[in-house]
């Protein structure tokens, strides 16, 4: 049996009470509440940099819809993350015109850099290797994107640059941090 | 839109394989194929279940298209030209099987599938028989899942039949497909249990090794045990038992006999809910009496032989004078049961006291549901091919709880013949209110009213003009031509009976002959007790015993009856209590044992010089009694029940029954015996025989019970062709629902400051039940909880999970879950599981909320555990 929501349900809600505003205009723009999900996970992601169990949960109650409905949209899209990340995350095409274009190098060039693999965090909690799929600019291949930015045609002297540059926080951290950043 | 069902009486010609077929037009073309017997292999098409497409093993060639199609999608159409057996089909077959196995562990023989596997038998029919594949296969890690099902991902082929059985049939989309491309897979948020109480089917709908059963994990192969088709004593489903060496391992629904071999109908409709499939396992409690028990001089029960512990018992009902005696039968007897205690009871013993019907509270409500049963007109097969326009369900929500079977043969009858659903109910039954049309919420005081508010307008006349000011949707609701008429009975231990059913009667005659009576309770076999004699009014032939069907029912008996009146149950054990008694028999009595009138029943007892209590496992009615006779469990008893629609179900006996136990209707036959009763069967098939002769069909005889086979039609135009299952528009909880009328009334007006009435139920997994004595129960055992309305739950402060205490009702502490589909002024609860003590029968119990402690840490700590 599902559980009832109420609207005290949504009271104690942390997710809608912290963004209550967002929340409402978000599910305004949609004729059923489920179709609000979405962006919603975006304005969590945003938020923690990633999606744990119990902010879907409290998605599922906003929506009106069950945790298992919410899963299903997190664990298909790669955009969404289950695990906390860093505050760059670094997402590698690793589709064929990439890798034609020497993509496992890029690779291998951060990984020993940073001395991490895919899908791990360095331990500053700075960076994020990610896997990605065709990022639709295969003719600047190799490509890869840092936080939201795309970075085409990447070279190892580009890449030095650009991770100066985050060291230095000079680029968009990917998370607000609603408690500050993880260290 | 609503979708119109084909009429399957309209048969056109589909060529298949050359060959012409009639098969109905606008049917399901798979599903056509089918029933006349001609096998099309598929995976993912269930008939209960839209279809989803993706396992492309239906695939048919279409004269006139280019490519392959898949069967499962398409309707007959006149003139239609089908092959399933060139090459080109057998090579996309062959395809499709390599690329279900491509990642396939393969691990058959310890594979709990193994041996009814759908893998395995299209892998030799319509496979390749090797692997091309040198690759290393995906591998997932097991999570720990549900505590009653055991979760293989690496076997999954990914059909979704489970995803859409949680979806479709239990209501909770509480298992999804996460993940994307090869990596997809199939589980639950968190990897928590699969919560509905249907949730075991979905062992038997997957047609691999993905999902098993846990208590059945590496017990048997299937091969190596026996089938039954019975049914269990203690819940309404139609199963197959399967048995090895006379010991019970596990129950599915009917099986069907496929090549030679038995295996469980992957394409069932019948589906059973969690208490009939683990609670059948009762069978395995060692607790059980298995020696008759008499109580010595000390006042200490002892083990006894069967004969002094039967001279005793006849001597003591021989000494009794008319009158003296009283037999109360157990809800969940046979017909063979009630008729011979029936029997016993008048002809032999010249007493009528003899009633079957335990589990009301009080007289007028047990007379009440006597009226309604006589009331029905048993004309009906909710899963039939006959479909209803309507079906008017009244104060019937707590059945999910307390009967999940007979609720998931409303729901799914209503669901797949798309059969218009109404609701009148204190509390809104989620389960069925994502159905209804139109829901009407009110107090339980005054359902009856707004039924005869109903009926009032309906006499004037079915013009819309006539509706009752705010009713108008429920009014045009019941319109309807042609409807079915579904009456709860026992909420609240038919607290409301009395004025619930003259009311429904009364709208009944209003709403014309097209509409047809079914009163439903969660008593097991309350339609046999009616029909088989069992009710302290009625002879075998369910007629009510006046002076002119007398003389029949001495023909039926053998022997002149009594002629004074009896109360029902209720009355009997206040008449016991007064010490009316000499002897007091009960039979099977399980609802006496979790009666939240404890006291009285206490009082009867203890006033009652003999107490003879035939039952299986010991209780605190069996330690008070002076003899107890053992008797026989699930699997062990051969008879028949009556289904709440009237049908005959047939109970076979597939076990010996161990140690000194014997059959139930054997005890009573002996018994007699020892009274000077000439009756002595060698079969129950014998009793079964004078049952029907009583019932003027003598051409009915126990073996000739089987079992209808159901053929809905797949809920066609509810799905969508890519496998996303397209849910009901509305939700329950979605406030905005414009057809939910909610009743205005306040508290204010009803005058009662804090007290709230208390809406109970006999929760079907709760503690004392017979099928939760089951050790695979231990997982489904429902927490203490109560349902509040949101405005209560608001005006108490209250608020989900909050502890609180019924004062005036139980002592136990239970978690508060706000249910905004609940009437306000009332508190929603399961008796057995809160403990509940009532004084008296008199009306609905009202009860004080206090907020109470969470019970101490380590409980819960423990609960969690035993849960995982
Ligand atoms: S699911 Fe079937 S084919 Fe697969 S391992 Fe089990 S029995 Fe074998
Ligand atoms: S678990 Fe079984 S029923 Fe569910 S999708 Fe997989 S194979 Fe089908
Ligand atoms: S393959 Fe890398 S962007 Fe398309
Ligand atoms: S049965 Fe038709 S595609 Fe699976």
């Amino acid at each position: 049996m599902p559980e009832l929501n109420t609207t005290s349900a949504l009271a104690t809600n942390d997710l809608y009470m912290r963004h209550r505003a967002d929340i409402d205009a978000i599910v305004a723009r949609y004729p059923i509440r489920q179709s609000a999900l979405m962006p919603i996970l975006w304005l969590i992601q945003e938020e923690d940099g990633w999606i744990s169990d119990e902010m879907m949960k409290q998605a599922a109650e906003i929506c009106e819809c069950t945790p298992a409905e919410v899963l299903e949209s997190v664990s298909f899209y790669q955009m969404y993350h289950r695990e906390p990340v860093g505050k760059y995350v670094l997402g590698i095409c690793a589709t064929l015109p990439c890798a034609l274009k020497a993509a496992d190098g890029l690779y291998a060039y951060l990984s020993e850099k940073l001395g991490i693999t895919w899908a791990e965090t360095t331990q500053d909690g700075l960076f994020t290797i990610q896997r990605r799929e065709c990022l639709g600019a295969c003719s600047e291949a190799p490509v890869m994107l840092v936080n939201q930015e795309l970075e085409t045609k990447l070279t190892r002297e580009k890449i030095d640059r650009i991770l100066e540059e985050c060291r230095q926080g000079k680029r968009k951290p990917y998370f607000t941090g609603r408690n500050g950043y993880r260290a | 839109m609503t979708m119109k069902i084909p009429d399957p009486s309209v048969l056109v010609t589909v060529t298949v394989n050359g060959r012409g077929l009639m098969l109905p037009k606008g049917k399901n073309l798979l599903q056509a194929l089918l029933d006349v017997g001609h096998y099309v292999p598929h995976y993912c098409y269930q008939p209960a279940l839209s279809v989803a497409g993706n396992c492309r093993l239906c695939l048919v060639e279409i004269e006139g298209r280019p490519k392959p199609e898949i069967s499962c999608n398409m309707v007959v159409t006149d003139g239609l030209k089908i092959r399933t057996d060139s090459e080109l089909i057998d090579d996309c077959r062959k395809g499709m099987m390599e690329f279900l196995l491509m990642n396939h562990p393969l691990d058959c023989p310890i594979c709990d599938r193994g041996g009814e596997c759908m893998l395995q038998r299209y892998s030799m029919e319509y496979g390749w028989g090797t692997a091309r594949t040198v690759d290393a296969r995906r591998r997932f890690v097991k999570p720990q899942f549900d505590p009653l099902i055991d979760i293989e991902r690496n076997r999954c082929i990914m059909c979704t039949r489970c995803v859409r059985f949680c979806d479709e049939v239990g209501n909770d989309h509480v298992m999804g497909v996460f993940g994307h491309g090869s990596r997809n897979y199939i589980g639950t948020f968190g990897n928590g249990p699969v919560s509905n109480p249907f949730s075991g089917n979905v062992i038997d709908l997957c047609p691999v090794g993905c999902l098993t059963s846990k208590p059945f994990r590496f017990e048997a192969r299937p091969w190596e045990l026996r089938q039954t088709l019975t049914t269990p004593r203690h819940a309404n489903g139609i199963v197959t038992a399967w048995t090895r060496g006379g010991r019970l391992l596990r129950v599915t629904p009917p099986a069907r006999r496929r090549h030679g071999l038995y295996t469980i109908d992957e394409d069932t409709t019948r589906f059973i809910s969690n208490e009939v499939r683990f609670g059948s396992l009762y069978t395995d409690n060692e607790d059980r009496l298995l020696e008759p028990l008499a109580r010595g001089k000390d006042g200490k029960l002892v083990k006894s032989e069967w004969e002094p512990a039967l001279d005793r018992a006849a001597e003591a009902l021989k000494a009794c004078k008319p009158g003296e005696a009283c037999f109360i039968a157990g809800e969940r007897s046979t017909n063979e049961e009630f008729y011979l205690l029936g029997r016993l009871a008048r002809a032999v013993c010249h007493t009528p006291y003899i009633d079957w019907r335990g589990r009301f509270v009080s007289e007028s409500a047990a007379q009440a549901a006597g009226v309604a049963l006589s009331a029905s007109d048993g004309d009906f097969d909710l899963l039939d091919k006959k479909a209803y326009q309507a079906m008017l369900i009244v104060a019937a929500g707590d059945l999910y709880e307390s009967a999940p079977d007979i609720s998931l043969r409303l729901r799914e009858g209503a669901r797949l013949k798309r059969t218009r659903l109404g609701l009148i109910d204190s509390r809104v039954n989620p389960w069925l209110g994502d159905l209804a049309e139109t829901a009407w919420l009110e107090q339980p005081e005054k359902i009856a009213a707004t039924l005869i508010a109903l009926a009032e307008a309906l006499e004037k006349g079915k013009d819309p003009a006539n509706a009752p000011q705010g009713m108008e949707k429920l009014f045009k609701f019941v319109t309807a031509e042609h409807g079915l008429l579904v009456l709860g009975l026992d909420s609240a231990g038919g607290a409301i009976a009395p004025e619930l059913v003259p009311a429904a009667l009364r709208i009944l005659r209003a709403l014309g002959v097209g509409w047809h009576f079914l009163p439903v309770t969660a008593a097991r076999n309350a339609k046999g007790g009616f029909v088989a004699g069992a009710q302290s009014d009625r002879v075998p032939t369910g007629r009510m015993i006046d002076p002119e069907l007398r003389v029949k029912a001495d023909e039926i008996y053998g022997s002149a009856i009594p002629a004074d009146p009896s109360p029902a149950a209720p009355g009997l054990l206040e008449m016991a209590a007064q010490g009316k008694f000499k002897v007091l028999v009960l039979h099977r009595c399980d609802e006496l044992v979790h009666h939240p009138r404890r006291e009285l029943i206490e009082k009867a007892i203890a006033a009652t010089p003999m107490v003879i209590a035939i039952d299986v496992f010991p209780s605190w009615i069996t330690e008070r009694a002076a003899i107890v006779f053992p008797g026989s469990m699930f699997m062990e008893c051969d008879g028949s029940m009556t289904d709440i629609d009237g049908t005959l179900q047939r109970m076979s006996k597939g076990c010996r029954v161990p140690g000194n136990a014997q059959e139930e209707w054997r005890i009573i036959e002996l018994l007699g015996l020892k009274l000077g009763d000439t009756r002595r069967s060698k079969r129950a098939h014998e009793i079964f025989a004078d049952l029907a002769r009583a019932w003027g069909r003598p051409d009915v005889t126990l073996d000739s019970i089987t079992l209808k086979q159901p053929g809905p039609e797949a809920p066609q135009g509810t799905h969508n062709y890519f496998g996303v299952i397209k849910r009901p528009d509305f939700k329950l909880h979605s406030s905005e629902r414009p057809e939910l009328a909610i009743a205005a009334n306040s508290n204010a007006t009803s005058g009662r400051s804090d007290l709230l009435t208390l809406w109970w139920i006999q929760h079907s997994q709760g503690p004392d039940h017979l099928g939760s004595r089951s050790s695979q129960f231990d997982a489904l055992r429902p927490r203490p909880r109560v349902e509040l309305s949101t405005a209560d739950a608001a005006r108490l402060g209250l608020k989900n999970n909050d502890w609180v205490l019924l004062e005036g009702g139980s002592e136990q502490p239970s978690q508060v879950l706000v249910n905004p589909t609940l009437a306000e002024g009332v508190v929603y609860g399961a008796a057995n599981v809160l403990g509940l003590r009532l004084a008296d029968g008199a009306g609905l119990p009202h009860v004080n909320l206090m907020p109470a402690d969470a019970p101490a840490a380590e409980i819960l700590e423990q609960e969690a555990t035993a849960r995982r």
